[in-house]
Order: structure tokens, then sequence, then C-alpha cells
């Protein structure tokens, strides 16, 4: 039943749309009537009147909105987590329970300097804090602090599961070491772990595994991975998105749209942009609308200067828009924030693109200084 | 075992880092075609004015056009206290009506037209102050773009911080405002012909008393410096503390004792009545007029050191004032101090008319606060 609303909802909100192409035009609402539905609304909406008082039921209400936000893929949510910290918001001395929650909001908004911050004076009062560990460490791993990342994953205590500390480290093997350490370790710890506490962190471990298995070029073994991290964890919104760039990357265009099925204006850019990749290499007649509504996104985005979107507008000037140069100038400026695989991957590609021999071969260097292979740029530096 | 459950459960946080589209708002502002006021038109998302106007009426989670429209009005309303718009320091009035629906890249908006009675002149301060959702959402954010002069330019304004300066004279908003202040101190000394009286007859007095001894320039100038730095330092002291808020003499004590103080100055300028602490009685008046002067202070607001800041400029707009009067009654007088000093004639008639007047001013002044 929820499933026949929901398509019903989008159908009528396709409809209005479909009566423009051009985004920030009116439309016209003569051709409205009283049941036209304009948009649907969140089944929780915050309040002002809803104020909390202490630490502990603020740190609460923010936990529910990132929850919230997560689950629904919703970025407002973010934005009600934030508020109800506000008090504490810039306090360098906030209550723990609300500089956990208030480190996690930075992490996600990508303010990567503060979120460090919090967890180093979390770590300080609390060394053994398990969970500021690992945040810590996924955080030094994405930007490409491998060493540190390292140290903070050897500080987690024996009490924490051989799962989450397998999770730890490989996604830092995954990036420096040969591709057969993360696969061999993922795969005891995930038959060890069989039965399974927490779907969440056995869907990142399945997608890490998919990540080893994509770097030794065995794409079949990497699909089934991620299709069983999806399959575990359907909100992993980050394994979705790792999942489309691989049947992209295929020539599958057609699969990777059907794994996002909402109204495209309730995806997150990123899943916009595959979506968007996708149509345009599969020749949707919507392509072109799909277009104009990214490149507005993106706009928005670099409008408001806050996250970084460097990552995302050169995944759109180089597989949308075919401006190597463009992308190979905005990967270069992601690079000094974040060094995830998908970050590598874009940086080589336009590059390559490019024709940019100073940048592909500085690439290397890192590559070689780090221990980072993959088979798709195997292949690149094979054709190039 | 609980700590470990913990965190399983929040292990996976970390990741799902993906940029998103949070909420925005779009406001373009620019001048109408007279180019004199200032208009524009703003979009709100559907799902944001749900948050501050009820719009889902039969409780289905969806916005339909027919439970939007009985709603518009009040979105007209609840929107415009949110903006906050301000030309050279003073607040206009701002006005939005529902135009049409747009469409923007996360779905449907609210489009209003907005029109104002702010007035643009090329040398005009505009200044914004945007609100909306100031206490819902922290990661709201205004998109200002403002079409003037020719300069098309973008803004990004956070809800509930200190105002953008769209445009100006300078593009920090704080030196202007504290211009405004410092012109103010100049004007509210340079309008009160009471202050001016006095600062007149100071000089008037300071020549008097010099000229029995050898009458030159530079003891005419030690005396005046004297006179005029002690009533300084005593209205700023009262200046301050009303400004402040520390102290609240009210005016109907204050305005009759300056009068006063401008017909006990003239007489002593006559006849000497207050031969000896002289620093002390002027510097009593000048409590009195420090008082007098924060009629002439826009109310302060910001942070402390904003406060500070204005009334510093302030103060220095009156002392500007006050030596520009200064400076020129004693141009005035120099044709006479040239010739030897001023005769008891020219002193009568400078200061009896002056007594005539402030006797009025005293009577007046008095009448008016027993009425």
């Amino acid at each position: 039943v929820k499933r026949g609303g929901l398509l019903r909802v989008s159908a009528a909100l396709g409809c209005v749309m479909s009566a423009t192409v051009a985004l920030g035009k009116p439309i016209d609402v003569r051709m409205l009537n009283e049941n036209s539905v304009l948009a649907r609304l969140p089944a929780r909406m915050p309040s002002a009147s809803e104020k909390v008082l202490t630490p502990q039921a603020a740190a609460q209400l923010a936990t529910q909105w990132i929850a919230t936000g997560r689950a629904t893929n919703d970025p407002r949510a973010f934005g009600y987590a934030q508020q109800a910290l506000a008090p504490w918001w810039t306090k360098a001395d906030a209550p723990t329970e609300v500089m956990k929650v208030r480190a996690r909001l930075h992490q996600l908004d990508h303010r990567f300097a503060q979120a460090t911050a919090d967890y180093q004076r979390l770590l300080r009062a609390q060394p053994d804090d398990a969970q500021a560990r690992i945040e810590l460490a996924t955080l030094q791993n994405a930007q490409g602090q491998f060493d540190a990342a390292r140290a903070s994953c050897e500080h987690l205590t024996p009490a924490v599961s051989l799962l989450v500390r397998t999770v730890c480290h490989s996604q830092i093997n995954v990036m420096t070491a040969p591709p057969t350490v993360a696969l061999q370790a993922l795969q005891t710890a995930l038959s060890a772990d069989r039965d399974g506490a927490n779907p969440a962190v056995r869907a990142w471990a399945w997608s890490l595994l998919a990540q080893a298995h994509e770097r030794v070029g065995d794409l079949a073994a990497a699909q089934r991975a991620f299709v069983r991290a999806l399959t575990i964890d359907g909100n992993d919104g980050y394994a979705r998105v790792l999942y489309a760039d691989h049947l992209i990357a295929r020539g599958r265009a057609t699969d990777a749209l059907a794994l996002f099925t909402q109204p495209t204006n309730e995806l997150s850019d990123a899943a916009l942009l595959r979506v968007v990749h996708a149509a345009a290499q599969s020749k949707q007649p919507n392509a072109q609308t799909l277009v104009a509504q990214a490149r507005d996104r993106l706009r928005a985005a670099a409008q408001r200067g806050e996250a970084p979107h460097a990552r995302d507008e050169a995944y759109f000037a180089l597989y949308v828009e075919n401006k190597p140069r463009t992308a190979l100038t905005a990967a270069q400026r992601n690079w000094s924030a974040q060094r995830e695989m998908t970050d590598v991957l874009l940086l080589a590609h336009a590059a390559q693109a490019a024709g940019d021999d100073n940048a592909w071969y500085e690439l290397q260097t890192w590559m070689r200084n780090t221990g980072f292979t993959h088979a798709a740029l195997t292949r690149a530096k094979a054709t190039a | 075992m609980k700590r470990w459950l913990l965190l399983l459960l929040m292990v996976c946080v970390s990741r799902g880092a993906l940029a998103h589209k949070a909420s925005d708002s779009y406001l373009t502002l620019r001048a109408d075609a007279s180019a004199e006021k200032l208009v524009g038109h703003w979009d709100i998302a559907m799902r944001d004015l749900a948050l501050i106007v009820p719009l889902d009426a039969n409780d289905d989670r969806t916005v339909t056009w027919g439970e939007l429209q009985p709603q518009l009005a009040s979105i007209a309303n609840a929107t415009q206290k949110a903006l906050h718009i301000r030309t050279n320091n003073e607040a206009c009035t701002a006005r939005l009506q529902f135009d049409t629906l747009v469409e923007h890249s996360d779905g449907l908006y609210v489009r209003q037209t907005l029109d104002t009675d702010c007035t643009l002149t090329p040398t005009t301060t505009l200044a914004l102050q945007y609100r909306l959702l100031h206490d819902i959402d922290a990661q709201h954010r205004g998109l200002v773009r403002t079409a003037l002069f020719g300069a098309d330019r973008q803004w990004v304004a956070t809800p509930g911080e200190m105002p953008l300066t769209l445009h100006g004279s300078t593009t920090s908003g704080g030196l202007s405002a504290l211009g405004t202040y410092f012109v103010d101190g100049v004007k509210h000394i340079a309008a009160g012909l009471d202050h001016v009286l006095f600062v007149g007859l100071l000089v008037l007095g300071a020549l008097r008393r010099t000229q029995h001894a050898a009458p030159n320039e530079r003891s005419v100038t030690r005396e005046l410096l004297f006179v005029i730095s002690a009533f300084s330092v005593a209205h700023c002291i009262t200046l301050s503390l009303t400004a402040l808020g520390l102290v609240n003499v009210s005016s109907r004590i204050v305005e009759p004792l300056i009068a006063l103080s401008v017909l006990l100055t003239a007489v002593d300028v006559l006849r000497p009545l207050l031969t000896s602490h002289r620093a002390l009685i002027v510097g009593a008046f000048g409590l009195l007029h420090g008082f007098g002067f924060a009629g002439g202070l826009t109310p302060l607001a910001g942070t402390p050191s904003e406060i500070a800041l204005s009334l510093l400029a302030f103060l220095l707009g009156i002392e500007a004032g006050q030596l520009l009067i200064a400076g020129a009654a004693l141009l005035l007088l120099t044709p006479w101090l040239r010739r030897g000093g001023l005769s008891p004639r020219a002193i009568r008639f400078a200061c009896v008319p002056v007594i005539v007047l402030a006797a009025v001013w005293v009577v007046e002044r008095v009448a008016a606060t027993s009425s």
C-alpha cells in the first residue's frame, strides 16, 4: 500500500514538474487543480517550540534527527539536529554527550577540522571511548592520513568486536595494502560474525570487500558484495553510490538507474549525479532536464560555500559536461580535502581525459608511496 | 556490554557523508523601473513553509494546491517578519505577496513578490537582516542576489546573524554605521542652540578673563583648552552613563537646568560671579549637558564591543562639533582681539541678548515640566 501511494505521489509530482524544463522558472498555476500535489512532507517535522533544556535531551533529540536524516536521505534533518545543539554549537567546553553528536554533524557536513578537534577533545577526556576512536580513524582515513588512522584503530580495545576492528583497519588497508590483505581479513571477520549484531557495520564490511574485489578487477565478486551490502542495509546511501559507479563503469546504466527509485529532488547530490550520468549514458528522454537540475544544485551548493562540493563538481564536469580541464581543476581542489578511493579514481580519470601528464605523474607518485593499485587505473594506463 | 552495543549502533554514521541539498531560499533584490525603490521576489521551499504555516489541512503528508491557496496570506505575513531591511540605518517596510510557484532543483517553491518603501540612491546604505527559520533549522540559508546600480552580486544570509550590507559607501557595515554615529554627534551639538551658545560663552569668558593680562592668542588658547576640556570630560561621563542605561535622569529636570547654566554663564561673562573653582563649576554644567546630549543618540544595539564603538563615535562627533563651534567663535572675535581686547560695551552687546533668551528658556522649560 505504501509503495503504491509513493508511486502515485511521484507521478503527481512528475506531472507538475514536467510542466517546465528550465529550473527556477515559474510554472503555470492555472494548470493546477485543487488536488494537484505540490510537495510531500516528512512524517516528523520540527517546531520552534520544541526547546530542549538539558544537554542530554538536546543530544538525544539531535541523534534522532541524524537517524531520520540518514534513513530518509533528508538533509534538512541535519539542520534540525544542529538547531537542537544550538546553545552549545560553538562552545569548546560543550558537555561530552553534546560534543559527540556535534562531532558527527561536523563530519556529516564535511567540516573535517572541527570534527577532528571534537573527537580529539573527547578522547583526551576518555581515551577508551571506542566510538570516538573509530570515528576519528574514519575521518583521518578519508583525508589520506593513513598512519594516523592506523594508530587510531590500534587504540581500539579488545572489548570492541572483531568485525568492528577489522572494518576499522580494512578501510585503511583497502587503500594502502595489497588487495588480498583487506579481502582475507574481511572474509574471516564476516564469517565469524555470521549472525551479525549490527547491519550497518556488516553492510560497511561488504562494501569494503566489494572495493577490494574491484581493485583486483574481479567485477563479478565485487557486484555480489555490493548487492549483499545493500540487502543488509538498504539505507546505506554511500554503498548505493559506490555500486552505481560500479555499474556505470561497466556500461550498465539502466541497472544503475534502477538503484534510485525516489523522485530525483529527494536524492543526495552524489546520487543525483549518478542518475544524471546513467541517464545520459543510456540516452533517457529526460536526460537534459536532469542535467539542468544537477547544475542548479551544484550552483546552490557553490553559493552556500560550506560543504566542500569539489568532488561533485569534478564528477559533473568530467562525466556529464565533458569538460576534462574543469574537472581536473576541481578534482585537484578536492584532493586537498579528501582522498578516498572515489577521489583517487576521479583525479586519475580527469588527468587522463585532460591529457595532463604532470597531474597523472604526481598521482602515480602518490600511489607508489601509499601502495594503492587499482585494476581500472592499470587499464587506463595501458590505454593512455 | 552496554557500551559495546552503543558502539555498534552508532558506528555506521561516519559514512553516508555525501554532500547534499540543504534548505535554501532564493531572494532577489533590485531597483524598480524608476530606479528609486527596492523591489524583488523571494522563493521559499514548500517544505520550509510547512514548518511555519500549517499547509497540510488533511494531515496526509502532502501539500495540495487546494491546501496551499487558503494559506497564502498567512505565508506572506509569517515570512514578512523574517526580513528586516534598513536603508541608511532606518527600517523600511517590506510587503510580500504570492506570485506563483517555481521549480528549483529540490522541488517546488512559493514565489512571492517583494515591495518596499526603501528609497535607493547610489549612496544609500542597504542592510538586510535575515531571520527565516532561525529557530528551527540551523543550516537554512538565504541565497541572496542583488542587481543594484549595475552591479550583480550574490550573498549568503545566515538566519539570526549580523545584517548583510548589500549596498553602501563601504563594504563594511560596521564602518558606515560608526560614521553615522559620528555625524549624529556633530549634528546634535550643532542643532541645539543652547549647547552652541554655551560653548560660545565659554570662549567669550576665556577671552575676557585673559585680557586684563597681556591679551595674546596663546594665553587665550590655554584658558580655552582648560574650560573646554573640563566641559568635555564631564559631559562624556554623563552621556556614557545615560547611553549605557546605567543612569536615567528625566529631561524635565535636565532641560530647565541646561537653560539655567546658559543664563548663569552669560551673567558670569558680564559680571564675574564664579571666580573660584571655575573648573568644578564648568564641570558641573558639563555633567548637565551630557544628560541632554544622550537624547540625540539612536538607541545602541549589538555586542558590547559594537556598543562601545558606536558610543565612542558619537562622543567624537560631539567633541568635533564643539571644537568647530569654539573655532568659529574664536575666528569671529579675532578682529577685537587684534585691536587690544573687547570693550565692556561689546561684551554687554553680546551677553544681554543671551541672558534674555536663556531666561525665557528657563521659564518655558519650567512651565513645560509643570504643565
